[in-house]
This record gives C-alpha cells, sequence and structure tokens, in this order.
C-alpha cells in the first residue's frame, strides 16, 4: 500500500504544511505545478526534498486559480482542460530535470479531480495530455471514478486511492467541504476505518451500507500542524497492522 | 508630535496565511494594510481593515511592485508615470474598503523594493508623490534618503519612521532581512525609547548613530512579533 500527499502547495513567501515532516511520512508526494498553487522555485525545493528522500513524485495539476486554490471549477472545455494539464505536469517535469528528479505519475487536484470523477470528458481530456506527455507517466485517481476508467480506457498505468481523512458518500465520491461531516476527524478514527478497510475491501459511507472500493495508495493531508500528526500515527497503526508500505509506482 | 507603532498588516493571501494580525492590531497605532499587488486579496483587505476598526486602528496604505511571488522584494524598472498610476490603483482599492467601513485613509507607507527604490532614485521618489498628490495623506519613510527631501518639497508630510526590530550599519542604513530572527522585546523596547528621547540608535558596531523616530515600524513575521509589539507599545506608551 502506498500512502500518498499533496505537497509543494506553497506560493512565494507563503508557506503550506511542513513538506519536510510529510516527506518523511509518505511513499508518493503529488507536487503542486503553478496552477492552484506553487512556483519555479518552490516545485524546485520540493522536487529536490523528495529525490533526496527517495518519495516516489506525482504532478498534481489544478485549475489556474490561486486565489480560489484550485478548489472552484473555472468553466473550461475538454481541450482547455487537456492544455492546462498538459502545461502544468510539463512544467513539472522541466523543473524536474534541473532538480535530478522524475515525474512519475499525474494526480488530479481539488476541483479538477472533482470533476473528473464524474464526468468522463474531462477525465478523457486529462488521460489525453498524461497519454501524450514523455515518461512514461501513470495516473493515480480516485477510487472508482471516471478519471479511473479513463486512464484504463487510454491503456495508461492507472491507480487508485482513497482519502485518510475524507467521509464517503454511497456512491463513493467524497462528501464536499462544505458540509460539517466531510471531515474524518481524529488520527484514531481514521486509522481504525483505513485498517477495517484494508481488512473488508469495503468503506463506511454517510447515510448507507459500506461500499467496496479498490485502493493502491490512501492519500493523507499534511496541510496543519494535526494533520501532520495525524498522518504519522496513520502510518505507525498501518505498519504495526502489517501493511507494507511503498510507492505504488517504482 | 505624538509617536505611533506602525505595523504591515494583511499580508496573507488567499489560503496562504503571513503574520498574528489579530495578535499584534492591539498594540499599534497605525496598520500599514497590503493592497493586493505584493500581497493580499479583496477578501483579506476587508477582513483586516475591519479588524483594525475594531481596534481604532487608522489604516494607510502599502501598496507595491506587482509581484505577489517575490512578495515585493524585487525591484523592476518601471518609468514614473506607471509606478505612480500602479499606486494610484493600490491605494484606490484600499480607499474603496475603507469607505465601505466608514474610514478614512491615514498615510501611505510603499512596500519592499519600492520603499527601497524611493529612497535612492527620484524618478521614483516622485511617482510616490504623484500618487500621494491623489490621496493627500502624509507618507511614512526614512530619515537621510530622497523620502524625507522629496515628500517634503513636494507638500507632503514626512513621517519618520524608526525600526525597532532591524540593525543599522554604521552610517546610519538599515539591513533588511528577508527573514527576521527572534529578538529580545526588552532591547527592541529600550532601542525606541532611546530612539525617541534622544534621537539615537546603535549600529551594528557599537557606535552611535542619529535617529528620527515619528512612528515605530514593527515586523509581523518575526517569530515573537507579538510581544516586541506589547513590550515596545508598553515602553513608547508615554510618548504616543
Amino acid at each position: 500500500m502506498d500512502l500518498n500527499s499533496d505537497l509543494g502547495e506553497g506560493f512565494g513567501p507563503w508557506a503550506m504544511g511542513d513538506d519536510a515532516a510529510m516527506l518523511g511520512i509518505v511513499t508518493s508526494a503529488n507536487i503542486a505545478c503553478g496552477g492552484h498553487a506553487s512556483d519555479p522555485d518552490t516545485m524546485f525545493a520540493t522536487l529536490r526534498m523528495a529525490a533526496e528522500k527517495g518519495v516516489c513524485i506525482g504532478a498534481h495539476p489544478g485549475y489556474a486559480d490561486r486565489l480560489g486554490f484550485g478548489r472552484r471549477v473555472i468553466p473550461m472545455e475538454p481541450a482547455e482542460i487537456a492544455r492546462m494539464v498538459a502545461a502544468q505536469v510539463g512544467a513539472l517535469q522541466g523543473v524536474a530535470a534541473l532538480a535530478g528528479a522524475k515525474v512519475a505519475y499525474v494526480k488530479a487536484h481539488g476541483a479538477l479531480a472533482n470533476l473528473a470523477a464524474d464526468r468522463r470528458e474531462v477525465a478523457d481530456a486529462i488521460a489525453g495530455a498524461v497519454k501524450a506527455l514523455p515518461g512514461g507517466l501513470a495516473i493515480l485517481a480516485i477510487s472508482g471514478t471516471e478519471l479511473e476508467a479513463a486512464g484504463r480506457a487510454a491503456d495508461l498505468p492507472t491507480f487508485s486511492e482513497i482519502f485518510a481523512d475524507r467521509a464517503y458518500l454511497p456512491n463513493g465520491r467524497l462528501v464536499p467541504r462544505s458540509r460539517p461531516d466531510a471531515m474524518i476527524l481524529g488520527a484514531k478514527a481514521a486509522a481504525d476505518r483505513l485498517i477495517d478497510f484494508l481488512d473488508s475491501g469495503r468503506m463506511p459511507v454517510i447515510g448507507g451500507d459500506p461500499i467496496p472500493l479498490a485502493a493502491q495508495s490512501i492519500c493523507v493531508h499534511g496541510d496543519s500542524p494535526e494533520a501532520v500528526a495525524m498522518a504519522a500515527e496513520i502510518r505507525a497503526r498501518l505498519t504495526a497492522a502489517g501493511v507494507k508500505l511503498a510507492p505504488f509506482r517504482a | 508630535m505624538p509617536v505611533t507603532v506602525n505595523c504591515d498588516m494583511g499580508e496573507s493571501y488567499g489560503l496562504w496565511r503571513m503574520g498574528d494580525d489579530a495578535g499584534i492590531m492591539p498594540f499599534i497605532h497605525i496598520a500599514n494594510v497590503a493592497c493586493g499587488f505584493h500581497a493580499s486579496d479583496f477578501d483579506h483587505m476587508r477582513a483586516t481593515v475591519r479588524l483594525a476598526k475594531a481596534h481604532g486602528v487608522r489604516v494607510g496604505a502599502h501598496p507595491s511592485l506587482p509581484d505577489l511571488q517575490g512578495f515585493g522584494r524585487r525591484e523592476m524598472k518601471m518609468g514614473r508615470e506607471e509606478m505612480a498610476n500602479c499606486l494610484i490603483y493600490q491605494i484606490g482599492a484600499l480607499c474603496g474598503f475603507l469607505k465601505a467601513e466608514g474610514m478614512e485613509l491615514n498615510h501611505i507607507k510603499p512596500h519592499g523594493s519600492l520603499y527601497g527604490m524611493a529612497a535612492r532614485q527620484e524618478d521614483i521618489a516622485q511617482a510616490v508623490c504623484d500618487a500621494a498628490d491623489v490621496f493627500r495623506v502624509p507618507l511614512l519613510g526614512m530619515t537621510g534618503t530622497l523620502h524625507e527631501r522629496v515628500y517634503p518639497a513636494r507638500g507632503h508630510g514626512f513621517v519618520a519612521e524608526f525600526y525597532a526590530d532591524l540593525d543599522y550599519r554604521p552610517d546610519g542604513s538599515l539591513i533588511v532581512t528577508r527573514e527576521h530572527d527572534a529578538k529580545d522585546p526588552a532591547l527592541m523596547a529600550a532601542r525606541c525609547l532611546r530612539a525617541i528621547t534622544e534621537g539615537k540608535g546603535t549600529a551594528t558596531d557599537g557606535s552611535d548613530i542619529a535617529v528620527r523616530c515619528d512612528s515605530i515600524c514593527i515586523h509581523s513575521d518575526t517569530p515573537n512579533a507579538v510581544d516586541i509589539a506589547r513590550a515596545v507599545r508598553t515602553a513608547v506608551q508615554p510618548h504616543t
């Protein structure tokens, strides 16, 4: 099982989260590409740090909306989305070349990921861009989504993730952040839920029976001191439960 | 003239936070509020103006070169009219939020590299005055620089700043650091008192330098900024 986290989400003088701490916890890092967060210097520093720690690197493209942190949909045609994803992932690949790092996969961010979960034409646009880029990139998609299907249909190495700290709906989608019950609070609750899931293959949902989900990766967040502590405890609990943690993609 | 304590405020951007504005606001008289070009956005501007109002703090504009990623700390070559337009745009935006809260603009303090450029470059100092002509409020600046010469010559109030938490070279120039280490609040307070009562500061080599202190600037990104703000405000209170 892989542990992934969104990293490199600072911008200019502003930091977000403790990337150094998170890179000691996760096995894969989804690195922002300058769309919803980051800039060339932040990208370089994050890539360097991830490479030094032997963490697998993914590109984390999002809507080019720093003010909204890529969390609101900007209406775009699928072809425009493909170009935006290609530009952002290509940018990270370029900085990675300077930093002596390699981008192994792509994971969409925020509103783009949520839209690609439900809208096949958006998912196909992302998969098409990833397929066109060099480097044999894989796709990391939210489990059970259109993006996962699009990645497979495009014959891309496709992996799926579940979220350690987000509640699920009966249709397998995440409870929107705007709802008070969106987050799983507390490391113990999150770890208990993950261990149950790994045993049963079924994820608890709000308003229904647990649903089957496949996953090769678990997403943990590190954007606050509490989140880093939660990620560390989840790693410790999974390891203690005999779960072997390694990148889904070498 | 009573001395004031000032601080740059509202330098967050979107989800990114900077400085403990709520912690520092109780200890300052005037806030230099970022206008969106080196930091801040419309939501943070509104919130910062409201926070200042709640504490009875007067609000000045803190306009910058247009460079969010560089936080306005990289020099950019701009002509005099272009620079004046850049400043009028930002100050005007802040004035909208002040009007919305029933407040008036108190002063203008250029930010970062713009502050330094106006200290050294005649056309930039003139551009700052061109913008100040529109709003008719005093300008904060450094003694011994073009700020002190050009701003009053153009008919603008000049408020000389003393930096509580930065070091001065023996020639009286300021050592501007990108990141600030924690400082001893008592020492900072003592420095400010001496600047007010004696017009003197201590340079890095221990020698005395002449300073002028109409307003004390503290930085919100020093690790113990709130402690420094409290100590400085308490010490200088009789002079304010």
